[in-house]
């Protein structure tokens, strides 16, 4: 028995208070705080899966979990809502390893302050650097250092936040006049700056390589994914054809990132964000995420059968009085737990008007995504549930 | 052009969909609509600055009463006109 239970905004309680920011709007999103609901995607029979909200009881349908919700919720990650007791010699897997989820579980996880440092883009790049792998990007550690570096890119530039707080990751940088305005917001906060710029490269795929480093630094390769992705935005991914890249030669060239990972104290699961180019190269270090990941996630869900798990966002306009009940009676009939053709929906207990995100996973052979998307979408649509900007969603 | 009309260039540039200007209507919601992002939101009005010449207050901005192409464009004009 597993306990399993995470905060998604992990980033956030990684990044340290003093770093500038890139502009952006908004505050946080309030749904990140309901995503722990994914988790039941790793589940296995007989594990607890500890989440921040309550659970829509249909989601829960099948699959042999046990759920608590935290009593009262406040501001935080939920591990400072749960009871000790739950995770007290207890096997756990947290989605992340925050310094709350320390305080919480103890020494049998590696250290936040280790966590934190090799999840920040800092690290990663310089280890590319390092190992002398293609696609080293500069960082820069002050607004005149960022106008050097994006100038001598010509503007084809992408500028990333360390720790790629989601809405306030990245931007691209592809004119003088957007270089001023991120230039002129950075020295307004008048704060300690620190940025990696990286040349925006003809990509033709993203995707994302799987490991779990053991404490003894040996680890075992689970896969890769080949990510779906709308501008610079994740809306799915799937185990890529033979064809995109040989497997064991990427698991093999990151030898030397497992190794340091290692060195620098992290054990658990790492994904390792990459890409291929159109010329045919490969950029095999983008970033390194050493936590669990959607792309594990998806992993995870394709050995429930021999078909491919495919895992899709669904943005939806949500009318007053509807929600999640009404998505899952749309898919009555198209619903599926792996063992067959169909469909399982992820999370979306707190969906609720104007709107929300829904995650999906379409479990089909390869060929048959396009049509499954397709049936999904009109099934959604027909119970008044109308999905947002998917003109290029499929 | 209008300021109507540039905002709907810039917006069909950063929905990099195959959306054209010309099929982007004044009161759609860029959100329910087009689907914008919070990414695409700052790329977005990044792009406005530069087009218009603009400084915008990113704190200070009240985006959901700027969700229509039209709502938009008459901000960007009240920003552009300089104060008599």
């Amino acid at each position: 028995m597993t306990v399993r239970f995470g905060t998604f905004d992990a980033e956030t309680w990684w990044r340290p208070a003093d770093l500038a920011e890139l502009p952006s709007v908004g505050g946080d999103d309030p749904a990140v705080g309901a995503m722990d609901e994914l988790l039941l995607g790793f589940c296995a029979p007989d594990d607890l899966l500890i989440t921040r909200y309550p659970m829509h009881p249909d989601l829960l349908t099948g699959h042999r979990v046990r759920h608590l919700s935290v009593d009262d919720p406040g501001p935080g990650p939920v591990e400072r809502f749960i009871d000790p007791n739950l995770v007290h010699g207890a096997e756990v897997a947290p989605y992340a390893v925050l310094p709350d989820t320390s305080r919480l579980v103890g020494a049998s996880l590696p250290p936040s302050e280790v966590v934190a440092q090799v999840n920040s883009k800092t690290w990663s790049n310089e280890l590319v650097i390092e190992l002398g792998l293609p696609g080293a990007g500069r960082v820069v550690r002050s607004p005149e250092e960022l106008v050097t570096a994006v100038t001598e890119l010509d503007f084809r530039a992408l500028v990333k936040d360390p720790y790629g707080v989601s809405g306030r990751a990245l931007l691209e940088i592809s004119t003088p006049g957007v270089l001023r305005a991120v230039e002129r917001v950075l020295r307004k906060q008048d704060r300690r700056v620190e940025l990696l710029v990286q040349e925006k490269l003809p990509k033709l795929h993203d995707f994302s390589g799987h490991f779990l480093l053991h404490r003894d630094g040996t680890a075992d390769f689970l896969g890769l994914q080949q990510m779906t992705n709308k501008g610079f935005r994740h809306l799915g991914s799937h185990r890529p054809p033979a064809s995109l890249i040989d497997e064991s030669w990427y698991a093999e060239s990151l030898g030397g990132v497992i190794d340091a990972l290692a060195k620098a104290g992290y054990w658990g699961p790492v994904g390792v964000d990459a890409m291929l180019l159109a010329d045919g190269t490969v950029v095999p270090v983008l970033e390194i995420n050493a936590r669990q990941s959607l792309g594990l996630l998806t992993l995870h869900l394709d050995q429930r059968s021999d078909l491919t798990a495919h895992l899709w966002q669904l943005e939806l306009n949500v009318a007053p009085g509807k929600g999640i009940t009404d998505v899952l009676q749309a898919f009555d009939g198209l619903l599926s737990t792996g063992d067959g053709p169909g469909v399982l929906v992820l999370n979306g207990s707190t969906l609720a008007a104007p709107g929300g995100r829904v995650y999906l996973a379409i479990f089909c052979r390869p060929d048959d995504l396009g049509q499954w998307q397709r049936r999904l979408v009109t099934a959604v649509d027909t119970a008044g549930l109308t999905p947002r900007g998917m003109t290029d969603a499929a | 052009m209008t300021i109507e009309d540039r905002v709907k260039l810039v917006l069909a540039k950063v929905l990099d969909n195959g959306t054209t200007a010309e099929e982007i209507g004044s009161g759609a919601d860029l959100v329910e609509e087009y689907g914008l992002d919070s990414l695409q939101t700052i790329t977005f009005l990044l792009a406005i600055e530069d087009e218009f010449d603009l400084e915008l207050d990113y704190p200070a901005l009240q985006l959901d009463d700027l969700r229509s192409v039209r709502q938009f464009s008459a901000f960007v004009e009240r920003l552009a006109t300089p104060v008599q």
